[in-house]
């Protein structure tokens, strides 16, 4: 008996643990419905698939663990077994509790029912096994794991269909990575071949690099080995232009063209583009230059007696070969209306090379060539380089070659020809010159000559003195130690002058000639000072009494100006005396301080005219002036068109990103590609002046092929960070000085703070009441 | 009334009992201390079944002593106790700038303590922590790493002495160590920049002018040294020769708007570069004024000025008499469809040109608080009638700047009597002619260089020709001088507008000569200092010569007529002003930060308009080393200039309580013992 209770006792406790597994196991069956929504969800969130298991593993976990917390769990007891089966099975007779109890707490009614319900149940928990555990239903999981399913897929379905881009990012992210998977088709080795123009005689160069720099015209022949060699391959150019690589029979793709312009190129196939965008850098073919070494001047004049020979020497080189050389001379004989031309070309009598060009000579005679004295000749040198197919020219300067006349001819000194037409000024630097030429050709002049001239130019130097001392607002004073001396009082002098020397001729002689001079000089102007000691002391002493020059300042123009004019006094002083050796050097002081006094303050001479007095406003718009209406003009800059405001936008983006490290990855907008292609195009204009924009050219073309600043398809990019630096520096350079800009007030009071609004309120009632 | 309890115990023991509830507690424990003995001489004394014998009374008195013991450490432990110790340890800051020798000479020993003060922390971006480039191995002491001089103090609140070894402290950190005796070792003078100062925020073009001075190394005061500047695209721009403690101005003129960060270069006579540093700046676009021009007769000098202010977009208004009761009114930039105009009555006279607006016909402030400048001329001013004088004072009062460009009108004007609006002026024409004081000559109009603020250095080769008159005025602004320093340009405060005069008419022959920059220059100048304040909302610059290193805090200020004002700190209305917002903000990345302000929606943290932006520039700690360096000594020589005191603190230090407690324990244990076993 007690070995078959036992044994029951376990039977039933091995079903209750069947009965619990089967409640839990069919609990992770329902939960599959679960799993599936939190898998499309997980997915449709981009998770990985460790996170998503982790995940799966978590909720069974939990879900587990709330099963056995349940009360359904719970009551899995023997107890209510027992209930289940005496319901269950009517042969136990409600009586199963009884098999528990022990024998001797039932009564003799209870014992004898126990005996027979043993054996039954025994019977049924052999018998019936299958019928105590009941089924999992499956039926309901698979049903609600189709509807989970079904609504999953549709909702991922419909994600797509209305946002396709997200599904064309996929596609694009997709074909990105084919594309950088696929490894393209890579270019294994490559071979560049200039073959310059047959008129440069240039060797033919070979490079590695697919950026190259070359004479303008020469063919470039490329040679690249692909890592694909079953597809056709392009070049495309600049100018939109597609050429087709041909495919060798070492597998080698090749391809030439002549270049003629500065340019970026890429490599592409069919479908795609190929890594990089390169450069081809034109160097252009330089024109022919001329550089004449003699005659130096524009102008050079024979004297009519003078020697009618000349050489003209000329240095002309180029870059690569000069073809042709000649002379275009014009000779023009006669003066005024009837002045007849005469065109001709020579060439040069010799040549020499020399390492910086080559030298040409030729020596001209002017008889040779029909010339008298009066005509004069005109030359200019052409040169044409061997430039194919047209060849480049170059003009120099015409040189001027004057056969002077007799009437002409003036004071010759030093080759310069002073006309002695007078100017109603003249300068202080004529005043020099002619002062030298008088020293110089003081031999050659007759004494009254002599003298004449040198008093000429003494009163031209008092005019130019009291010229700039009206300026300064000096009366016509002493300005440093002489007189002011009007033409009839030089003339009288001069006559005295003379009639002492003459006088004084029989007694001493030329050596005494100034002091007697002076002293007659000297006595008229000073009184009777015979000595000449007051002449001394107004050559070489400073008259402290007169004209406040005060302390020079070197950034001071009228101190300047004044001690030019005490230097003009005493030159006038000298060159009335005749004495213009003596009176070059305050000349020559004069023009040194007027140059200062010129620079320091850019000072001019001020028109001297008739300044009339201000009109009064009652004499103002005085007339009957009908015609003028009165109106209003409105007008609207437009500013936006400026050829530098595309510059400025790119480089206020460029400096954001750069200076904020904004992010370079960002997609560019329309605004912004259609900015990168203005100043792209801006780039391209310049590209014949300054090649060197061709690298500014080529990142701004990655720019936009990439459509973002990321410059991804860049390797030769030092970094993406520096290229778009290197751009930014480049549109720096390009961009124009700046102006300033209008700009309103900044203070730190504001409106809103109440002691403001107190004294504008207070400012406001005080002008009311006024 | 809380009063701490101090109980100063055989002179170097201090029993502190801070709060009521300790002292209570006390009292308390004090009472069951005595509780326990009497209890114990109850228990062994009196209710012992045998009669008491020395044993008992020894065990008495080992109770009473164990007891004794016990309370005495459990008030230990629970109570702050300290001890007097003479605090003979040396105690040492290492700063940045100390080099081997330094630390060579300090002769230290184990008890003395050294602080490593790392001035960076590395979770800043790329900065090292300088700290490591000193090899500390000859120090025989603990170094302890500090990030600041607070945690300092965290450490050693009895600190007395402190040595400052390398550049020292900046004048906030020696702040902190105001009661503490401080001895400084100060490192070697580098060479290089010191006392810099540029202005962090310019207009476009605006020329920006570097100063500073030039310190060189010990021993090295007369080599001379070549400063130049260099802008962004690393050209020199500017240049200059000196030696030690020479002054320097730099100056170089950007092109356009943005961030830039140009290099102050240093070499030695053989061209080396020695020293390199940033120059962060940043140009920003002007808020262009609306301008009004009235005058007595078409001019060149107004037509260039409209000229060059509508290339820039600013809106101006030029009325121009040209017959006795005929004028011409140009609007330029005012509507926003191409060349149509706004006329009254719709009639169109031709192209874009149709009849006169009355409103403009005369001077009212209706109309005239829309424009921020107006420019006139002597006569022109002199013919407004007493109704247009009214309004425009009115609208001088209500902000709108007037410059009025002085003539010959005017000036005989003022020998008679000045115009309302120019009352504080005076005019003092110089005779034409010879001045008899001086025997000069003396033209009604002069040419002189010209200068102003910030101008380039070389704009005083550039001259034009202004009248030949003496103008004060009481409480004025000289805003353009000449070669005499003589004003050319006054302007004085007229309400909450600005009231000024000019000599100079003919300032377009710098436009027409090919100097444009000059001549926009000149006048951005003029329209800064004199137009209307129109600006609601900005943040101030900081000064000239501060700049921003990482992992320091900088007080951020905006000025704005707004209300419900949000930023990118958190910025709170100050107390004295209700239009400045002001916030700290902790520099945590290199380079460029940028500071917006925005209005908050009503009652959402969402923002809306923006209404300022900021850029600011964040050095690294190891830029400017030769100025931070000179800061801190000048700061630590000014403190120890004042440190004459030198205070002697008696230093309490807390006990070891593991001692305490062992004894507690052992204690309690023997009590335990002896109740197990005498039970």
């Amino acid at each position: 008996m007690f070995t078959k209770k036992t044994a029951i006792k376990k039977r039933l406790n091995t079903l209750i643990k069947t009965l619990k597994q089967k409640l839990l196991l069919q609990n992770i069956i329902q939960s599959c419905s679960w799993i599936i929504a939190l898998a499309f969800i997980t997915s449709w969130l981009n998770l990985s698939n460790i996170y998503q298991v982790i995940i799966f593993f978590f909720i069974i976990i939990i879900r587990l663990l709330m099963m056995t917390k349940s009360a359904r769990y719970k009551d899995i007891t023997v107890e209510n077994l027992v209930l289940h089966l005496n319901r269950q099975y009517q042969q136990l007779e409600e009586s199963m509790q009884l098999v528990f109890i022990e024998d001797h707490l039932l009564t003799n009614l209870q014992l004898l029912q126990k005996k027979r319900v043993i054996p039954r149940l025994n019977h049924i928990l052999e018998k019936n096994n299958e019928q105590l555990i009941p089924a999992i239903s499956y039926r309901k999981s698979f049903t609600q794991c189709l509807i989970v399913i079904a609504i999953g897929s549709i909702l991922l379905f419909a994600n797509k269909l209305l946002f396709p881009i997200s599904l064309i990012e996929e596609k694009m992210s997709d074909v990105q990575q084919q594309l950088l998977t696929k490894t393209l088709a890579k270019i294994k080795t490559s071979e560049i071949t200039v073959i310059a123009p047959q008129y440069t005689s240039l060797k033919d160069k070979q490079y590695e690099t697919l950026n190259v720099e070359f004479i303008e015209g020469a063919t470039i022949r490329w040679q690249l080995r692909f890592s694909d060699e079953q597809q056709d391959y392009f070049i495309k150019f600049a100018d939109g232009t597609l050429k087709q690589l041909q495919q060798q029979t070492d597998k080698s793709y090749s391809l030439e063209k002549k270049i003629y312009f500065t340019g970026i190129y890429q490599i592409v196939t069919k479908n795609e583009v190929l890594e990089n965008i390169y450069t081809l850098t034109v160097i252009k073919d330089k024109k022919p230059r001329i550089r004449i070494i003699s005659p130096k001047k524009t102008i050079t004049e024979i004297a009519t007696n003078g020697i009618t020979e000349f050489e003209t020497q000329v240095l002309i080189s180029d870059d690569f070969h000069i073809s042709k050389v000649e002379i275009l001379a014009s000779i023009a004989k006669g003066s005024g209306e009837s002045v007849k031309f005469r065109d001709q070309v020579f060439s040069f009598d010799s040549k020499q090379h020399l390492d910086g060009g080559d030298l040409y000579r030729k020596n001209w005679q002017l008889t040779s060539l029909g010339m008298e004295p009066g005509d004069e000749l005109y030359f200019t040198i052409k040169a044409w380089d061997n430039h194919v197919p047209t060849a480049q020219m170059t003009r120099s300067a015409t040189k001027i070659v004057r056969w002077v006349e007799e009437e002409e001819q003036g004071v010759l000194s030093s080759g310069i020809l002073i006309d002695f037409m007078p100017e109603y000024f003249k300068s202080q630097r004529q005043i020099i010159i002619e002062t030298i030429e008088l020293i110089d050709d003081k031999k050659e002049l007759s004494k009254d000559k002599f003298v004449e001239t040198s008093e000429l130019l003494g009163i031209a130097q008092s005019e130019l003195k009291e010229k700039y001392g009206q300026y300064l607002g000096d009366e016509v004073e002493d300005g440093g130690g002489g007189h002011a001396i009007s033409a009839e009082d030089i003339e009288d002098l001069s006559h005295d002058n003379q009639t002492a020397h003459d006088s004084s001729e029989e007694n001493s002689g030329h050596g005494h000639e100034n002091e007697h001079v002076v002293d007659t000089f000297a006595m008229n102007s000073f009184g009777n000072d015979r000595s000449g000691l007051s002449d001394n002391i107004a050559r070489f002493g400073h008259n402290h009494g007169d004209a406040d020059i005060g302390i020079m300042s070197r950034q001071d123009p009228k101190a300047l100006m004044k001690r030019s004019i005490s230097n003009m006094w005493q030159a006038e002083l000298h060159l009335m005396l005749s004495e213009p050796d003596k009176a070059l050097p305050f000349e020559q002081e004069a023009l040194k301080y007027l140059k200062m006094a010129k620079k320091a303050e850019r000072i001019y001479v001020k028109r001297l005219g008739f300044e009339p007095p201000p009109v009064s406003e009652q004499r103002r718009y005085q007339g009957e002036l009908d015609d003028i209406l009165s109106y209003q003009r409105n007008q609207k800059v437009d500013l936006t068109n400026s050829e530098s405001k595309p510059l400025y936008d790119l480089f206020t983006l460029l400096n954001e990103k750069l200076s904020l490290r904004e992010s370079i990855e960002k997609p560019l907008s329309i605004g912004q590609r259609k900015l990168i292609q203005t100043v792209k195009s801006r780039f391209e204009q310049l590209l014949l002046k300054r090649p060197a924009l061709i690298t500014s050219v080529a990142i701004l073309e990655r720019i936009l092929l990439g459509n973002s600043f990321s410059l991804a398809n860049c390797q030769d990019c030092q970094t993406k960070q520096n290229s778009i630096a290197q751009l930014s520096h480049k549109i720096w350079q390009i961009l124009p000085q700046v102006t300033a800009m209008p700009s309103v007030r900044r203070e730190s009071y504001a409106d809103r703070d109440s002691l403001f609004k107190k004294y504008s309120s207070f400012l406001i009632d005080e002008v009311d009441v006024k | 009334m809380n009063e701490a309890m101090i109980f100063n115990l055989f002179g170097y023991i201090s029993f502190i009992l801070p709060t009521i509830v300790e002292q209570i507690l006390f009292v308390i424990a004090v009472i069951i201390l005595f509780v326990t003995i009497l209890l114990s001489f109850n228990r062994i004394i009196v209710n012992s079944s045998h009669e008491s014998t020395v044993l008992d009374t020894l065990r008495f008195t080992l109770v009473v002593i164990l007891n004794i013991a016990t309370f005495i450490t459990m008030i230990v432990l629970i109570n702050e106790v300290k001890v007097i110790t003479e605090d003979t340890a040396k105690h040492v800051l290492i700063t940045s700038g100390t080099n081997q020798l330094q630390l060579a000479s300090l002769h230290l020993s184990d008890n003395d303590h050294v602080y490593l003060l790392s001035q960076y922390r590395k979770k800043y971006q790329n900065e090292n922590d300088e700290s490591e480039t000193i090899n500390t191995a000859i120090l025989t002491s603990s170094i302890i790493k500090i990030d600041n001089v607070q945690q300092l103090l965290y450490l050693k609140p009895n600190l007395s002495n402190l040595t400052v070894v390398g550049d020292g402290l900046t004048k906030q950190e020696l702040l902190y160590l105001k009661q503490i005796d401080l001895t400084f070792n100060l490192s070697k003078t580098l060479m290089g920049p010191v006392n810099m100062s540029w202005q962090k925020q310019l207009l476009m073009g605006q020329i920006l002018t570097i100063q500073g001075v030039f310190q060189s190394a010990e021993l090295d005061e007369q080599q001379i040294y070549q400063v130049a500047l260099y802008d962004t695209d690393d050209q020199q721009v500017d240049s200059l020769r000196v030696k030690h403690d020479e002054h320097f101005t730099l100056s170089l003129l950007p092109k356009t708007t943005g961030l830039f960060a140009a290099q102050l270069k240093i070499f030695d006579e053989n061209e080396t570069l020695l020293v390199s540093e940033p120059i962060a700046f940043e140009i920003i676009k002007s808020v262009s004024p609306a301008i009004v021009i009235k005058q007595s007769s078409a001019s060149f000098e107004s037509r260039h000025i409209k000229n060059w202010a509508e290339q820039q977009g600013s809106k101006i208004l030029l009325l121009t008499q040209v017959s006795k009761n005929k004028q011409i009114q140009q609007q330029v930039n005012f509507v926003d469809n191409n060349n149509t105009a706004a006329n009254l009555d719709g009639s169109v006279l031709k192209n874009n040109v149709t009849k006169l607006n009355p409103d403009f016909e005369v001077l009212a402030h209706a109309w005239l608080k829309d424009f921020d400048l107006l420019i006139i001329d002597g006569r022109a001013l002199l013919a407004l009638n007493s109704n247009e004088q009214a309004e425009l004072n009115k609208a001088i009062v209500d902000g709108l700047g007037l410059l009025v460009l002085v003539d010959e009108s005017l000036v005989v004007a003022f020998e008679q009597s000045s115009p309302k609006i120019l009352t504080q002026y005076q005019l003092t024409p110089i005779p034409s002619g010879i001045n008899k004081n001086s025997n000069k000559r003396v033209d009604k109009q002069s040419t002189t260089g010209i200068w102003w603020e910030n101008s380039f250095s070389n704009i005083a080769e550039l001259t034009l020709p202004y009248k030949n008159i003496n103008i004060s005025a009481v409480h004025a602004k000289t805003l353009v001088y000449g070669d005499n320093r003589n004003p050319l340009v006054l302007s004085t405060n007229f309400g909450l507008g600005k009231v000024s005069i000019s000599l100079i008419n003919h300032s377009y022959q710098w436009s027409i000569s090919g100097q444009k920059t000059a001549y926009s220059q000149y006048w951005q100048y003029l329209m800064t200092q004199m137009s209307r304040n129109t600006l609601q909302s900005y943040w101030k610059n900081e000064a000239g010569n501060e700049v921003s290193y990482l992992g320091e805090y900088f007080r951020l200020c905006a000025q704005s007529n707004e209300e419900n004002l949000t930023a990118s700190i958190i910025i709170q209305r100050t107390f004295t002003r209700e239009s400045t917002y002001c916030g700290i903000d902790w520099s945590t990345k290199l380079g460029w930060q940028q500071h917006s302000l925005y209005q908050k929606q009503n009652n959402t943290s969402v923002k809306s308009t923006l209404f300022a932006q900021k850029s600011r520039y964040i050095y690294p700690k190891s830029s400017w080393l030769t100025w931070q360096q000179a800061q801190k000594h000048q700061a630590s020589r000014q403190v120890h200039k004042e440190n004459k005191n030198v205070r002697t603190v008696k230093i309490y230090q807390p006990i070891n309580k593991d001692v305490i407690w062992l004894i507690f324990f052992i204690c309690l244990s023997f009590l335990w013992i002896e109740q197990k076993f005498f039970k």
